[in-house]
């Protein structure tokens, strides 16, 4: 949980912090910190990866306004696969299903 | 940095929507939208609610490059921008109150998170924005989808068995398909364009709740990705 929340530790994920700190980096629109966080990322998983991080970063952009901006409800299927995802990243699933 | 064409081509296509006329602006109240997505990010109006607890409580007006855009178009693609996560229902009746339609609503909302999605992309990996496209000429096309209906949501939406008439491909039905793709669905073809930034960034919408690294060529696992929409998801304080 506090993987996501705060961006500390990797919650076990490979490569988890550096991924972290990219995305971080790029949310913030911080040019300086981004390099720095792409050159590290890049290092670790390779170009491509940081391409495909970027990809993610930028797509979740819209689902989250997709989201907020509709209003849309919460479905069943929805809770189920964030309560798979915490599992699997190590934090107890909420009843809501809604992400830390 | 080689950056899959598959991406590239869903750029281009966004730009392409962008300059053109939609279902309810005119190509040059697009592109004066992306102008003012992108001003919004240096509103000190915008910077000063987003540090308090009650961004309500901060009153004044938008720094803002478009002279003839009215003050709750604005306020929109400047809360979609800096601060998706309070949009409530009442700031949405707010606005709608005020005069917008919720077609009009709807499709400036598809359109700011399309553009964010290619300007994010681009600052991450260091690359200069795209330069906005020329506007094109033409009249939108006024289609407003006949099944939409308000249900739980903030604006209309089509339902999974609402599909009917040019929208009738707009999901794939023979899969779950969740409410986030139904989001933009007032306006079909920003529904199209999510769904086709989908494909190349992440996977379908239908596909999300069951892909496995099996489905992909990502060279990041399953764990990985979700790590990241999860990370930005909290960033954005977005419920979903």
């Amino acid at each position: 949980m506090e993987v996501v929340s705060t961006g500390a530790g990797d919650g076990g994920v490979a490569h988890g912090e550096a991924i972290l700190a990219f995305v971080d980096a790029a949310m913030a629109v911080d040019p300086s910190r981004t390099t720095d966080a792409r050159e590290r990322l890049a290092k670790a998983i390779g170009d491509s990866g940081v391409v495909d991080v970027a990809a993610v970063t930028a797509m979740f952009q819209l689902n989250t306004r997709a989201a907020d901006s509709a209003g849309i409800a919460v479905e069943g299927p929805t809770v189920e696969h964030r309560s798979n995802l915490g599992a699997r990243l190590g934090f107890a699933p909420r009843t809501e299903g809604i992400a830390p | 940095m080689q950056i899959r064409s598959e991406l590239t081509a869903s750029h281009d296509r966004v730009w392409q929507k962008l300059a053109a006329p939609g279902a309810w602006l005119t190509g040059p109240k697009r592109v004066a939208v992306a102008r003012e997505l992108r001003a919004s990010r240096d509103c000190r109006l915008c910077q000063e609610r987003k540090a308090v607890l009650s961004h309500g409580a901060i009153e004044g007006e938008h720094d803002t490059v478009e002279d003839n855009m009215s003050a709750s178009r604005v306020e929109l693609i400047h809360k979609l921008v800096t601060d998706p996560g309070r949009i409530t229902r009442s700031w949405v009746d707010s606005l709608l109150a005020d005069g917008m339609e919720d077609v009009q609503y709807v499709e400036i909302s598809g359109l700011v998170s399309a553009v964010i999605v290619v300007d994010t992309f681009h600052t991450a990996l260091g690359l200069p924005l795209r330069a906005l496209p020329e506007a094109a000429a033409g009249e939108p096309t006024r289609n407003r989808p006949r099944t939409a209906v308000q249900d739980e949501g903030y604006v209309p939406m089509i339902p999974v068995d609402g599909l009917a008439d040019d929208y009738e491909d707009l999901f794939d039905t023979r899969y779950w398909v969740p409410n986030v793709h139904r989001a933009f669905s007032l306006v079909p073809d920003a529904t199209r364009t999510a769904n086709d930034l989908m494909v190349s960034h992440y996977f379908r919408y239908e596909m999300v709740p069951r892909y496995t690294d099996a489905d992909h060529d990502y060279a990041i696992n399953k764990t990985q990705i979700e790590l990241v929409a999860l990370r930005v998801s909290r960033y954005n304080d977005c419920f979903y």
